[in-house]
């Protein structure tokens, strides 16, 4: 009976299958040598491209999608998302036939595994009528048993995938491998690819009648908001992205934007009484859906627990409690196992009562003894895939095995076989590449993307080509951007016949409430990169005047100068105060505050705290600030440490121009947002704190004071307006009055606490909840202060320092943590 | 999130069950999750030093009658049964077999338990075997371990508490082939004789359940004191290891360290 069973099985996996077998598919040249019509205009305009005309469309691809990558991309240096992927400007030509066969092979596909889905994390009846042997799911890590039962608020559990196409050389479209997980990538890219391909050959793209992309996108944003399990007419929908270090983070920035929703990371969301939160400065505002690119067991540390991970305590719950929309549900990433694609069209025709529509490359799962046996025998045809786990050491091919290594792995399969997949090793189909100065043949995946809308499924009508290596199988082409091109789907798909059974979304509001909102997260970052960059203006200045006391004639005057600078210095604690810096070691030391990275306090790493902040902002700031942000970091980035004083100053003056840009930036360009607002009061707040710890250490500094007075004017950028009010030597009487008192002078504590009293007055929420009034009042007692005319002691100056950290603990505690809950 | 409710079985019942919690939890739900076990959730809003939660429940343990080892079928035979073409209502311990997050498998493992698991022996009979040699091999030392101290480390050690010895004899079980699950529970420890039993002295356990095959079914065995649980070992969760069960598991939100308290009172109806 069991041995019947068995051999079923071979034989209905083996159905849709295909095998592969030389020659290649060409996918421009048929096999007479003719050009393909479709791609003859394609075709007589990249042959007539001369060497140079090659190297400057290869260039101007590449400067496209830095300029695009350089807008969504950080630093390396912060962990960052590194290299911009590279555009192959040759498009890939997909016929109206071949298009209506492969859309409607997937959309089956689609509608397919969501079924499946749906019954292993439910009522597991393709178990019990054999259709996927039980040890497939039981064996594997990326099944989630906390998710069986689980009503998925909106029905499905596959709303978002993706499937890698590869032309068989019989020159049938055949699947390759599925993306249902957290992150079918690649979406985002698609649209890039698009912007700049159609740029570089308008003429061809616009006689080729090629189908548009945009009613895809705006079905996907009505899709995901019919999701969500309140019906209101406006649901919160937002887009979770591990954060900035991902890979992939460039492209969930721009999918986000591009969708309308905001990006967020787990730390902006909430839960409370078993719903979602977004913590917004206004408030806690619910959240309905939320298109989620975090790994399964990332997203709730309650019930997937792994050291030291993250997520969102709760989020399960909330899902479970049915209270909002996961998108892919979690689990979802189980269907992608390459494992399950054998016993596709098996569930396909007793469930769906149809034959699956697209074939299949050979794929074998090892566990069952009689499939092993058979891709034992012949093992060189195969590529050894991991069934579930990251295995690093697969994939494998086969074919170019040693002995020995291939006896290894022959014993690793027998010893737990249902961690392999055999997948047979194809040759894709070639299509032309422009490849730095020249013209190659070189393989391609097509990787399309669908969507289960709310009407069904629907496929994107073209996609993602992936380019590899001649002689190098797709299994193991790097699983990451790499080089990509983009696909056209050409002749008269008009726009609205891309989505055939699809009425059109309603129209959108303007501006959904929640794009005005700021959430906590980048108000907080935002606050930070005020306070940052004021901080390394106060370095860089206080550097600057210190360092004009060792140029030119070293007089007495600037010997006592210098002194008093070195106090300064030990007083915000740029030097450790106990140290005694020998005078040869002085320029050694101030050379290091400006260029070594690891220099604690030093402008190095003041900048990359800068950066860091900056980058978890980065939607909220504009391209130009951005690229002056990327400047600051190769300022201070010096491949040996300069001992040369005017090469230290030029650093220091540039450095302080930078600034002054960005100041200008953020006064003339920012929209007067919340955001804007919270860096502001970064800014006030650090401007105030490193004026009242000047002053504190000029009023400490007894002997030689008069020293200390020209180095603090200079800081406080005030040496002009002395002069002209005094033409005289500095006194401490009339520095005060300028630095600390003036409320016309934009440098004095004076001015930066009437700013913050305007500018918290017109921050978010009700101005009598929670810490606000206690805020306003601190505020107010420090106001008060200038009102007495009486020069502030050491002491004093203090304790307004203090009392100014204590005023930013508490916006700290009312705007960011949401220890008080505001529900809006 | 608590596992704390026990289980209702043919050899225990629960007719009364309370979750206490301080704080005033804000939020709570119950589900039973895909093993079966209840599974509460709550939450806690506000400030608070101190986290308070009292499980009380009501148990009535019948005793068990274990089938004669000897006439347990071959272990061989139970790992085969469990190979399924389809899921069939014995057949879905197989799903049990496999490695877990805390249980890996692996050759050394399985030449392990092979000492007892010599062709053709009963199934029960090895298992009893393995569970005896777990206990002589290994010494009972709280200090040698915590909750997220690898298997591969304890078989290196020799050393560990209940929950080590569970993952670890998994582990012998699954690299053969067989089904085992990890059992969360209590047990009763009787006073020293001619003592008063002292409050919270009992103890939260850990044990494993083998599949016997489809006549005996799942039978519990318990490394750590060498012997078959009975009527003082009191069932509350099971799943494929601790990472399923885990009694307590939550978030706190805020600076400072903290401490962790747990006593557990098993007390007969007739002394309460």
């Amino acid at each position: 009976m069991a041995e019947i069973t068995r051999s079923n099985f071979v034989s209905s996996q083996l159905q849709g299958a295909v095998a592969g077998s030389s020659p290649v598919w060409d996918e421009m040249t048929d096999a007479r040598g003719f050009t393909r019509p479709p791609w003859q205009g394609l075709s007589a305009k990249i042959q007539r491209w001369s060497v140079d005309e090659r190297q400057s469309i290869g260039a101007s691809a590449r400067r496209m999608i830095e300029d695009l990558g350089t807008t969504f991309n950080v630093y390396s240096d912060v962990g960052g998302a590194g290299q911009p992927y590279e555009l192959d400007p040759i498009p890939l030509l997909i016929s109206p036939a071949e298009w209506a066969r492969v859309s409607a092979g997937l959309a089956q596909r689609v509608r397919l595994m969501d079924l499946v889905l749906t019954d292993l994390y439910g009522p597991q009846q393709l178990l019990r009528d054999g259709l996927i042997p039980p040890d497939l799911v039981h064996s594997s890590p990326a099944f989630l048993q906390n998710a069986r039962g689980i009503q998925a608020p909106g029905g499905h559990l596959l709303v978002t995938s993706g499937c890698d196409l590869v032309r068989a050389p019989s020159g049938a479209w055949t699947v390759l491998r599925d993306h249902t997980g957290a992150a079918p990538g690649g979406l985002g890219q698609v649209l890039e690819n698009r912007n700049v391909t159609s740029n570089l050959l308008p003429d061809v793209f616009e006689s080729l009648q090629v189908a548009r992309l945009g009613d895809f996108f705006d079905l996907e944003r009505s899709t995901l908001q019919a999701l969500s399990p309140c019906r209101s007419e406006m649901p919160n929908v937002v887009f979770l992205t591990p954060g900035f270090r991902h890979p992939s983070y460039f492209e969930h920035a721009y999918k986000a934007r591009l969708l309308g929703f905001p990006l967020v990371e787990t730390a902006d969301l909430t839960v409370r009484e078993r719903r979602l939160f977004l913590k917004t400065l206004a408030g806690l505002r619910r959240i309905d859906s939320v298109i989620c690119r975090i790994d399964d067991d990332g997203i709730d540390p309650l019930e997937h627990w792994v050291p030291g991970g993250g997520g969102i305590p709760g989020l399960m719950e909330v899902w479970r409690t049915g209270n909002v929309a996961l998108v892919n549900a979690p689990g979802a990433g189980f269907a992608s196992t390459p494992a399950l694609m054998p016993f596709l069209p098996g569930i396909c025709r007793k469930w769906l009562g149809e034959e699956v529509k697209l074939p299949f490359v050979e794929t074998w799962w090892l566990s069952q003894p009689e499939i092993r046996r058979r891709v034992l025998e012949q093992l060189h045809r195969y590529i050894l895939l991991p069934a579930f786990n990251r295995d690093p050491l697969l994939p494998v091919r086969c074919a170019t095995l040693s002995p020995s290594a291939r006896k290894q792995w022959v014993a690793a399969i027998e010893e737990r076989p249902h961690d392999f997949v055999a997948q047979l090793d194809i040759t894709p189909s070639e299509a032309p590449s422009l490849d730095g100065r020249g013209i190659r043949q070189r393989p391609i995946v097509w990787r399309a993307f669908a969507l289960n809308s709310t009407d069904g499924p629907v496929v994107l009508p073209g996609g993602l080509s992936r380019v590899g290596r001649a002689g190098q199988a797709p299994q193991l082409w790097p699983g990451h951007a790499g080089f990509t091109k983009d696909v056209w789907v050409y002749d008269g798909v008009p726009a609205s016949m891309s989505k055939p059974d699809v009425k059109s979304p309603p129209p959108k509001k303007d501006r959904h409430p929640a794009a005005l909102e700021v959430p906590s997260r980048i108000a907080e970052q935002l606050f930070w990169v005020g306070r940052y960059a004021e901080r390394i203006e106060f370095a860089t200045r206080l550097l600057r005047v210190t360092l004009r006391c060792l140029s030119g004639e070293v007089g007495r005057l600037q010997q006592e100068q210098l002194g008093s600078c070195l106090a300064l210095l030990r007083g915000c604690s740029l030097i450790s105060k106990g140290v005694v810096i020998h005078p040869a070691e002085i320029l050694k030391t101030l050379s290091g505050l400006i260029y070594d990275q690891a220099a604690r306090g030093g402008i190095p790493s003041l900048t990359r705290s800068l950066l860091r902040n900056a980058a978890a902002a980065r939607d909220r700031l504009s391209d130009d600030t951005w690229r002056l942000f990327n400047r600051l970091e190769g300022i201070v980035h010096a491949p040996a440490i300069s001992l040369n004083v005017a090469d230290l100053l030029r650093t220091l003056d540039t450095l302080v121009l930078h600034l002054a840009a960005f100041a200008g930036m953020e006064a003339e360009n920012m929209t007067r947002g919340q955001g804007w607002r919270f860096l502001e009061v970064g800014r006030r707040i650090e401007r105030a704190w490193g004026g009242l710890l000047l002053l504190k250490t000029a009023a400490d500094v007894r002997e030689g004071q008069t020293s200390v007075l020209g180095p603090l004017l200079e800081i406080c950028d005030s040496v002009m307006t002395y002069r002209r009010r005094h033409f005289s030597a500095p006194r401490l009487d009339a520095v005060m009055d300028l630095t600390f008192f003036d409320r016309s002078n934009p440098r004095a504590v004076a001015f930066q606490i009437q700013i913050l009293k305007i500018e918290i007055a017109h921050l978010a929420g009700d101005p009598d909840f929670g810490l606000l009034p206690k805020i306003r009042e601190h505020l107010l007692v420090m106001d008060r202060r200038f009102e007495n005319p009486q020069a502030p002691d050491s002491a004093e100056l203090e304790a307004l320092g203090e009392a100014l950290e204590v005023f930013s603990d508490l916006l700290t505690q009312h705007y960011f943590s949401h220890s008080v809950r505001r529900v809006y | 999130m608590a596992r704390l409710a026990p289980r209702s079985l043919p050899s225990q019942r629960c007719p009364w069950h309370e979750l206490e919690v301080h704080p005033v939890p804000v939020g709570r739900g119950v589900h039973v999750d895909s093993y079966g076990n209840i599974t509460q959730y709550f939450e806690i809003e506000g400030k608070h030093e101190v986290l308070e939660v009292i499980s009380r429940s009501l148990v009535e343990v019948l005793p068990s009658v274990h089938p004669d080892p000897r006439l347990t079928p071959r272990w061989e035979e139970v790992r085969d049964s469990c190979q399924l073409e389809m899921l069939t209502p014995g057949s879905e311990a197989g799903a049990f077999r496999f490695a877990s997050p805390m249980v890996p498998l692996g050759a050394d493992f399985a030449s392990y338990a092979r000492v007892e698991f010599t062709p053709g022996r009963p199934v029960l009979e090895a298992v009893l075997g393995l569970t005896g040699r777990i206990f002589r091999d290994f010494k009972f030392d709280p200090r040698a371990t915590d909750v997220s101290t690898p298997v591969s480390e304890v078989f290196k050690k020799r050393a560990g508490v209940c929950q080590d010895f569970a993952h670890l004899m998994l582990a012998c079980l699954r690299s053969l082939g067989l089904p085992g699950r990890y059992v969360s529970g209590y047990l009763e420890t009787a006073p020293p004789p001619g003592k008063v039993r002292l409050t919270g002295a009992d103890a939260s356990h850990a044990w494993v359940s083998v599949f016997c095959g489809e006549g005996a079914g799942w039978i519990d065995a318990d490394p750590t004191n060498n012997l078959l649980p009975g009527e003082r070992h009191i069932t509350v969760a099971w799943g494929r290891d601790f990472s399923d069960v885990s009694p307590l598991r939550g978030v706190t939100l805020g600076a400072g360290g903290q401490r962790l308290a747990v006593a557990v009172d098993v007390i007969p109806v007739d002394e309460f």
